[in-house]
């Protein structure tokens, strides 16, 4: 039956694990989830989702690869020997971590300075708290304060509550008054310990592996040297030619593949030219790594957040910069992908013409809507075409700049004029606007274009209805850093747009051109999906 | 496109080591946001319950005390940090029920209703002058057994609940395995 083939269930003991379909058992799942549920008292996430969940998914699933990997557990470890030694009470520490507000940075930095002198050893300011030991000292940043609460509390619910005792125990050494850092990398590699266990309890590695070598092989038998090469044709002949219909059977699932093959092998450069340690510390002789030495390296190389999901958290969340169907909807995947989309171009652009056909198909199996359906649906008539999917880009484009205009105006009027513009845009917002609308060198916008910008700026800010666009927002602190926030991922997403057109239009203008492209592409589309649906009931 | 010089096999293995991670952590974060699975019990939500706050999850965290050993053993200990007062199991097994319980600055007592027979007053007094006024009392019985209930105003360092002498409370507070805490 179909739905076994794509149900890949898990055998281990725990039942919740039985409706798992990922490589990761169900009562990870479970056990994530509860924090992704979590609330503040408002009823509001109390973790955002980016970068809070998605960096303690990445934590969970030791994505970062390499010795770094648990680097999170030092700087947990860490804070908490700073708790101890400034935070009143029995229980400070279930206070800090699991109180019921939400976990943002401002609300730890409040907590900190709520707790008046830090004494001996400890410095606060306005970056974070920083600890001296005998043997060295560290700091803890309060935008990092989110992610590691988050860490705790996964941490001593993992397995059910049933390694609360040993990791409690852990922290419990952590409140002697002169913990070291000797004592804190020790406690750090005794959590390790526990969370490597964690891993290959609930992650089916092998279940990844087989992913990863199936891509390999592939690769490797189109190349006759050692290099292996990724392009739009190889995703394309992989998923066309993949006869293991489980894992790969859907189109977006091969793309995705891809995609992590290439971050796996970008990121595994990056941890190579670092000496390999099993110990997390700041001894450098003994070839230990501190949490901050690699870790913003490789993300910053490979981790493209999606612009999107900056635009939906804090203040920007409350500015309706898109309409949600007809603005978001059709660049959701372009800015999930990001950098990644641009290099597969053509890979992506059948990942969003084809795409929602498959989708359609496996939903259609799902509720058993019948065969009319898949039979329609296979022929791909109805499938986007690429220069429909171009334009479309194009058009949000225009839109992203007339934002970006709007948010000029805030930043550069009354209170929003005070300080928040500087943070945005440097020393000289408008020529660095400017220079952003234009692809021009800074240099090259003189000031007598500041006034024009300027009145433009104004004139489409005014004419924007909808939430967030309303002139009492120039007078509120929120909703400026909500511009302010907001114009930095527009920046980006300009970016990203204006990169990808240009490309799809290199394509357009060189035989053959995207409607051939898209005529061919629907043929090999169309019988793949007879090969796999055509006899499925 | 985009091309890979391969060296050796550590290079392979990282890559694939790295692959495995990247791709489980999207599954979490996908499946975390399905409808298959239901999340488990947060600490935050023991937390919040031991304190006394009214919490979206009481239900699910009650239901789970009296299922997990491990998630009752965490609770017991958040409990031992965050409770106010702490009455401990009794030192030894009366033949009779145990009336009176005692713990460092609190005692709690039960004493028949001369109104109303078949029902009994529980009365919870502060000893020590100045305390902060208690909330909710949580007992924890033997093995699985758990009940929470919220405790009325405290007036002169008392507070007194009319319960019937069948109810639960009752019966734990009488078996001298119960562990009182009171937030």
């Amino acid at each position: 039956m179909f739905i076994a083939l794509d149900l890949d269930l898990l055998t281990m003991d725990d039942p919740v694990s039985m409706i798992s379909r990922s490589g990761a058992t169900g009562t990870l799942i479970a056990e994530f989830r509860a924090l992704s549920d979590a609330t503040d008292m408002g009823g509001a996430p109390k973790y955002a989702p980016k970068p809070v969940l998605h960096g303690l998914a990445r934590f969970i699933t030791g994505a970062s690869g390499g010795p770094n990997k648990d680097s999170e557990l030092f700087e947990l470890c860490h804070l908490i020997a700073i708790l101890a030694r400034m935070a009143p009470g029995t229980d400070a520490r279930a206070e800090f971590f699991l109180g019921i507000t939400k976990a943002a940075a401002s609300i730890f930095r409040a907590t900190i300075h709520g707790y008046g002198d830090p004494g001996d050893g400890i410095s606060v300011d306005d970056g974070g708290v920083n600890a001296t030991y005998g043997d060295g000292e560290f700091g803890v940043r309060y935008g990092r304060m989110p992610l590691l609460a988050a860490l705790y509390e996964f941490l001593i619910a993992s397995d059910g509550f049933e390694n609360y005792q040993p990791i409690n125990d852990v922290f419990d050494g952590l409140n002697e008054g002169a913990a070291s850092v000797r004592d804190i990398q020790d406690s750090a590699n005794a959590l390790s310990s526990i969370v490597r266990q964690y891993r290959r309890k609930h992650i089916q590695r092998s279940k990844y592996d087989d992913k990863f070598n199936a891509i390999l092989t592939f690769l490797r038998a189109r190349t006759v040297d050692n290099k292996i090469h990724v392009d739009d044709e190889t995703v394309l002949d992989f998923w066309v030619s993949n006869n293991d219909a489980g894992d790969f059977r859907v189109y977006k699932t091969v793309f995705e593949g891809f995609v992590e093959f290439m971050k796996s092998f970008e990121m595994g450069g990056r941890t190579d030219a670092v000496e390999r340690s099993a110990v997390i510390g700041t001894d450098f002789e003994a070839h230990e790594v501190e949490p901050d030495d690699q870790a913003g390296d490789i993300f910053s190389l490979s981790d493209w957040q999606s612009p999107l999901a900056v635009l939906a958290e804090g203040a920007a969340a409350d500015i309706k910069f898109f309409k949600k169907e007809s603005e978001q909807k059709p660049i959701e995947a372009l800015m999930q992908y990001g950098p990644y989309a641009e290099r597969l171009a053509m890979a992506f652009l059948r990942l969003e013409s084809f795409g929602p056909i498959q989708a359609g198909i496996t939903n259609d199996l799902q509720v058993k809507r019948g065969r009319a359906s898949i039979e329609t649906r296979i022929t791909c008539d109805d499938a986007f075409e690429y220069r429909d999917k171009v334009a479309g880009f194009e058009a949000i484009l225009d839109h992203v700049k007339q934002l970006q205009k709007a948010a000029y105006h805030v930043l550069t009027s009354g209170a929003g004029q005070a300080g928040n513009v500087v943070s945005l845009f440097g020393d000289a917002p408008e020529t660095s606007f400017e220079a952003a609308r234009n692809n021009d060198a800074l240099a090259e916008v003189d000031a007598a274009a500041l006034a024009e910008i300027g009145a433009e700026a104004e004139a489409v800010f005014r004419k924007i209805v909808r939430k967030g666009f309303e002139e009492s927002v120039l007078e509120t602190d929120d909703q400026i850093e909500g511009f302010r926030i907001g114009a930095g991922a527009l920046v980006a997403m300009e970016g990203l747009l204006r990169r990808y057109i240009k490309t799809a239009a290199a394509f357009d203008n060189a035989p053959p051109d995207l409607a051939e492209r898209f005529a061919s592409d629907r043929a090999t589309f169309a019988a793949r999906f007879q090969t796999l649906y055509g006899d499925v009931q | 496109m985009t091309s890979y010089t391969i060296t050796d096999d550590k290079q392979i293995d990282d890559a694939r080591e790295i692959f495995g991670g990247l791709a489980a952590m999207n599954d979490v974060l996908e499946e975390a946001t399905g409808t298959d699975n239901v999340a488990a019990v947060a600490p935050a939500d023991l937390y919040a319950f031991a304190l006394g706050h009214a919490d979206p999850a009481a239900s699910k965290v009650e239901a789970a005390l009296k299922t997990s050993a491990p998630i009752r053993a965490a609770f017991h200990d958040l409990l031992s940090c965050a409770s106010d007062f702490h009455v401990p199991r009794a030192m030894a097994a009366a033949s009779d029920d145990i009336d009176v319980r005692e713990g460092a600055d609190c005692r709690i007592s039960i004493q028949p209703s001369e109104a109303a027979p078949g029902q009994v007053y529980v009365i919870v007094e502060l000893t020590q002058a100045g305390s902060h006024d208690p909330k909710v009392m949580h007992l924890m019985g033997a093995g699985d057994v758990y009940h929470r209930t919220e405790l009325p105003e405290f007036y002169d360092g008392i507070a007194q609940l009319i319960v019937e002498v069948t109810s639960e409370i009752i019966t734990l507070l009488q078996d001298p395995d119960t562990e009182v805490f009171l937030k």
